[in-house]
């Protein structure tokens, strides 16, 4: 891939240090001096600001999506873009939803970590658990840092990389993420290493790291190996209700990422986020995706395969309750010969929800010799939920496979009937079905993960949780 | 005998004249709808198509009427068959034969402007209730300027034994081509219908573009069965929008078999709604594109009542440069309880030129219901190819031999046997070409 | 088998400013650089959108619907979400005229 990044431009200058920042306001809407604003307290360098500028731009002129979940909730005018990191104390543990604090309570999430959740406080106590994992990474030139960091301490490393997997004009809400984006990690792991441990986000904290508009950049250098880590179980409660994320991910020869999410986001979020990664020869991208939370989720992880024997995987999972509509799916690109990709999806919607599967298998006419396959899986858990699947596969070679496969149902007669018989009760008979139901998906989560999950999961059936 | 044509451009203020001039044996209940039919196609947009580029520019005006009259004394075939036959070319009616059974038992296979004077009480009540021309263009346009179509009416109980066979022919030098036809199945009735589309050679020069927009409406009675097939062969010069769409009542059951061979480029639909318990739909598409044509195929299944069924097979052969979408879409919506939807679609590759993309959608609001889709694409199995060629095929052979394997699971279970033949027939034209 | 049409005339084409014709069929897009002029296929292989409406800076264009870039002297894709080539045309400038090669790629 090109160094030359052409999305930065020559010049590059520090200096933002004039001025007192502590006087710099961030109310609702977003203006050209919100960019600069936020730019300014970042102190960064000219050639960030300008790129963020231009996204602005873009962001204007772009339409709204006219398919997939309805968004005419969102008011642009009405969201605030950025928190500075001193002020999130404002909010109390009173102003926390009670719903959001009974689930804490039957998950069993710890005191400290609920407050955190909440974004009552602005630290998590585990900084000690932080540090020492730090030394692990650092020993083997693993950088894991958070995104501002990044562009200040890597500045030529991010340059090159930054914004040319999603570039600002890709979708309007990438273009918003390019402006304001604050927050996210940038993860860099070096020829030939294999990192030790999952990186987990969630243990690199301070509030913005739950912010609305985390950019993560991640870089797999060649043979190497990551596993990167989002989000969490325990639903993550912010009164701003756009959360807009751009995670790009690169993935060199040989190398191999797994990217696992599990996100819970309250019952006001609209969550809108693009994933793409790219991967070159030989290379494996794998996105572990789990939806469950939000009120309306927009998700297509998506695997450029530029290059000979490159593979993308992405296995997903949608739940939808009542007033939720999950929106996702994926994306394979086969741009080269000789290249997989495989697709697994299973969504649920119960209690009224909707769940939509929308995803795009795309050969090129130099994809000789490839391979893909989908399958999706829905259960419609009552009578008041829906289910949408659409799939778009687009073959322009007569040289490559390309199978798909879906189905719709409820939880089957014959199952349940053998379940109650052997003494459980249709409840957890059905909790026990839609367990196996999503069994491939669990079994690929770190085990703290699959153990939340499976509770969550419970919780979410008994219809507590909406 | 060749004919030129006149392109007349029609406007909002001379259509009325016009459609008076054209439609001059019409009945004033049809002229006012046409009227009304027109101003809808003036007041509404040219179509666009996420995964068709159309132009306007491609297909020439979108005022390509003719006016020229077709001659009585076409020479063109006419099938052997016990059955009923209608032949047409535009508004002229070539050929018709009811066999005296027929007419006995109360069954009307006419062409549909006689219908439309002579038995307006069958026809006014149906005619335009299945397709709502209000909302497309294309739809508007020939529900405003059809020039004729078959009618076939089936009494209740009345189940014909032989065919019906319609041919509707374009005439190469006619700008122009929208036929329209209706068939009203009564309580369990049953009738077999093969409906052709082709171009009726007649030595004359043709056009370089021609507009086609074509309309089947059913309406099935409870209990009702229509095996529906129908072979399209228009030239590749010619921008077709199609439309077929049934309501099918109380366990119903149509049968859809409909092979698309021609046109440069087609834009079809063809829907099908279940609207009362245990109706049936059950659809085979086969397609087959070659050189620049285009295909962009929309199959849909509406399950409004409980306990329906559809299953929707494509199954599509892709050469050249062609390039086909095939959109299939099950809905089930509330209510429709017991319902079980299938679709499959198979697209065999033969060229790197050419373009298959393949959306199976199912829309589902319902949870009492089992839904399945499949869609794949591939080559042709290399080792199949080599294994044939190893024992003297050529590779032209071979690959006919394929292509014929890859069909006959769907054409082979044509049980009109008509049908069957010309489908291979055709199949045997583009496979050569 | 080379197929020379007329497509266009220099006087009518200026750099920055990418002009669509049409040739038999196809759409193509063409470009001035200075006194070079270059041709692509005017559909993005991306998405269905029109090069020709996009940004031209120098040898680069922009797609305006998701920002893919091609390069105009050989139809390569040089930013995502484009990957996939489009077609590029042999040009040929004979005083005012600009002709084009539509023969089998």
């Amino acid at each position: 891939m090109a160094v030359n990044n052409p999305m930065v431009t020559d010049d590059y200058a520090y200096g933002f240090n004039d001025g007192d920042v502590g006087v710099l306001k961030f109310g609702q809407g977003l203006t050209r001096q919100t960019v600069e604003d936020i730019s300014r307290i970042k102190q960064e360098p000219k050639w960030m600001l300008d790129f963020r500028l231009h996204a602005l731009d873009v962001f204007a002129k772009k339409p709204m999506p006219r398919w997939g979940a309805d968004l005419s909730g969102l008011d642009f005018n009405k969201i605030v873009y950025y928190v500075k990191p001193s002020e999130n104390q404002g909010r109390t543990w009173d102003e926390v939803p009670q719903t959001i604090k009974d689930t804490f309570e039957r998950l069993g999430i710890p005191e400290a970590e609920r407050k955190f959740l909440a974004g009552v406080s602005a630290q998590y106590e585990s900084e000690v658990v932080y540090h020492s994992l730090h030394q692990d990474l650092t020993e083997k030139g693993i950088i894991f840092l958070d995104t501002d960091s990044a562009v200040r301490e890597y500045p030529e490393l991010v340059r090159e990389y930054f914004g040319t997997i999603i570039p600002p004009e890709d979708n309007k809400f990438a273009a918003l993420n390019s402006a304001v984006w604050s927050g996210g990690s940038f993860v860099y792991i070096p020829p030939g290493v294999t990192s030790p441990i999952p990186l987990q986000a969630y243990f690199r904290i301070n509030s913005e790291n739950m912010g609305q508009f985390e950019r993560t950049l991640i870089i797999a250098d060649e043979n190497s190996f990551g596993h990167y880590v989002e989000g969490c179980t325990a639903p993550t409660y912010n009164s701003e209700s756009l959360h807009s994320a751009v995670v790009e991910i690169i993935v060199k020869a040989g190398a191999r990422m797994r990217y696992t999410t599990v996100q819970n986001w309250a019952s006001n979020v609209y969550n809108l986020v693009t994933k793409r990664a790219v991967a070159y020869r030989d290379a494996t991208m794998e996105w572990v995706d789990g939806n469950i939370g939000s009120k309306k989720t927009m998700k297509y992880p998506s695997v450029y395969l530029l290059e000979e024997g490159a593979r993308g995987m992405v296995l997903s999972i949608a739940v939808a309750g009542r007033g939720q509509h999950q929106d996702t799916g994926a994306k394979m690109i086969h741009a080269a010969p000789h290249t997989t990709s495989t697709i697994v999806s299973k969504s649920i919607s119960q209690h009224g929800g909707k769940t939509t599967y929308r995803g795009l298998i795309h050969l090129a006419p130099n994809a000789e010799g490839s391979k893909s396959n989908v399958k999706c899986d829905t259960l419609i858990l009552d009578d008041e939920s829906a289910s949408d699947t659409v799939p778009h596969n687009e073959v322009e070679t007569a040289q490559a496979i390309m199978e798909h496969e879906a189905t719709v149902t409820k939880v089957s007669e014959e199952q349940l009937f053998y379940l109650t018989s052997r003494g459980l009760n249709e409840e957890e008979a059905t909790r026990l079905i839609v367990m196996g139901f999503i069994e491939p998906f669990t079994r690929e989560l770190p085990m703290e993960f699959a153990v939340e999950m499976n509770r969550l999961i419970k919780f979410e059936m008994e219809g507590a949780i909406g | 005998m060749a004919l030129s044509s006149q392109t007349l451009t029609v406007t909002p203020e001379n259509v009325a004249n016009h459609l008076r001039d054209q439609f001059a044996s019409d009945p004033e209940w049809l002229l006012a709808r046409r009227r009304e039919a027109m101003a809808a196609y003036f007041a509404l947009p040219v179509p666009t198509r996420e995964r068709t580029a159309f132009n306007a520019d491609r297909s020439g005006a979108i005022t390509g009427f003719e006016s020229a009259p077709v001659p009585a004394d076409l020479p063109l075939p006419v099938p052997e068959t016990r059955g009923g036959v209608l032949s047409m070319a535009h508004d002229r009616v070539l050929v018709t034969r009811q066999p005296a059974a027929l007419a006995r038992e109360g069954v009307i296979l006419t062409d549909l402007r006689s219908a439309c004077r002579m038995q307006p009480e069958l026809v006014a009540p149906h005619l335009g209730s299945v397709i709502d021309a209000a909302h497309d263009k294309s739809q508007a346009l020939n529900a405003g300027w059809w020039h004729n179509g078959g009618f076939l009416y089936v009494p209740a109980g009345v189940r014909v034994a032989d065919p019906v066979i319609w041919l509707h022919y374009h005439l190469p030098d006619q700008p122009g081509f929208f036929p329209r036809s209706l068939i009203v199945l009564e309580e369990d009735s049953e009738v077999v219908l093969i409906d052709y589309y082709s171009e009726g050679e007649n030595g004359s020069a043709p056009v370089s573009r021609t507009l086609a927009a074509m309309t089947v409406e059913v309406k099935l009675g409870s209990g009702a069965r229509l095996h529906y097939g129908s072979i399209e062969q228009l030239s590749e010069t010619t921008d077709a929008f199609v439309h077929r769409s049934a309501l099918a009542g109380a366990h119903s059951a149509i049968f859809w078999n409909v092979g698309v061979f021609g046109a440069g480029v087609e834009i079809s639909r063809q829907s099908t709604r279940l609207v009362e318990p245990g109706a049936e739909n059950h659809s085979v598409s086969v397609f087959f594109g070659s050189g620049r044509q285009h295909h962009d195929i929309d199959v849909v299944s509406i399950h409004d009542a409980p306990h329906t069924v559809s299953t929707m097979v494509g199954k599509g052969v892709m050469k050249g440069r062609a390039q086909s979408v095939f959109t299939g879409i099950t809905e089930i919506r509330r209510g429709a309880r017991g319902s079980n939807a299938r679709q499959r679609e198979q697209t065999l590759m033969l060229s790197d030129d050419a373009r298959a993309d393949a959306i199976p959608s199912l829309l589902i609001d319902e949870n009492d219901v089992f839904a399945a889709h499949s869609a794949s694409a591939g080559p042709i199995d290399q080792a199949a190819l080599f294994y044939l060629m190893a024992r003297g095929l050529s590779e032209e052979a071979a690959v006919r031999m394929i292509v014929q394997g890859f069909l006959a699971p769907v054409i082979d279970n044509i049980s009109i046997d008509d049908l069957r033949q010309q489908v291979w027939v055709a199949v045997e034209r583009k496979v050569s070409e | 088998m080379a197929k020379w049409v007329l497509a266009t005339t220099l006087d009518r084409l200026v750099e920055g400013m990418p002009r669509l014709v049409r040739v038999g069929g196809d759409d193509i897009a063409v470009f001035r650089v200075g006194d070079e002029v270059h041709a692509i296929d005017d559909l993005c292989s991306h998405a269905e959108a029109s090069l020709s409406e996009g940004e031209q800076r120098g040898y680069t264009i922009t797609c305006p619907q998701h920002g893919g870039k091609f390069d105009i002297r050989t139809g390569r894709a040089t930013r995502f979400p484009a990957v996939s080539p489009v077609r590029s045309y042999p040009v040929r400038v004979e005083g005012n005229d600009v002709l084009i090669d539509t023969g089998a790629s």
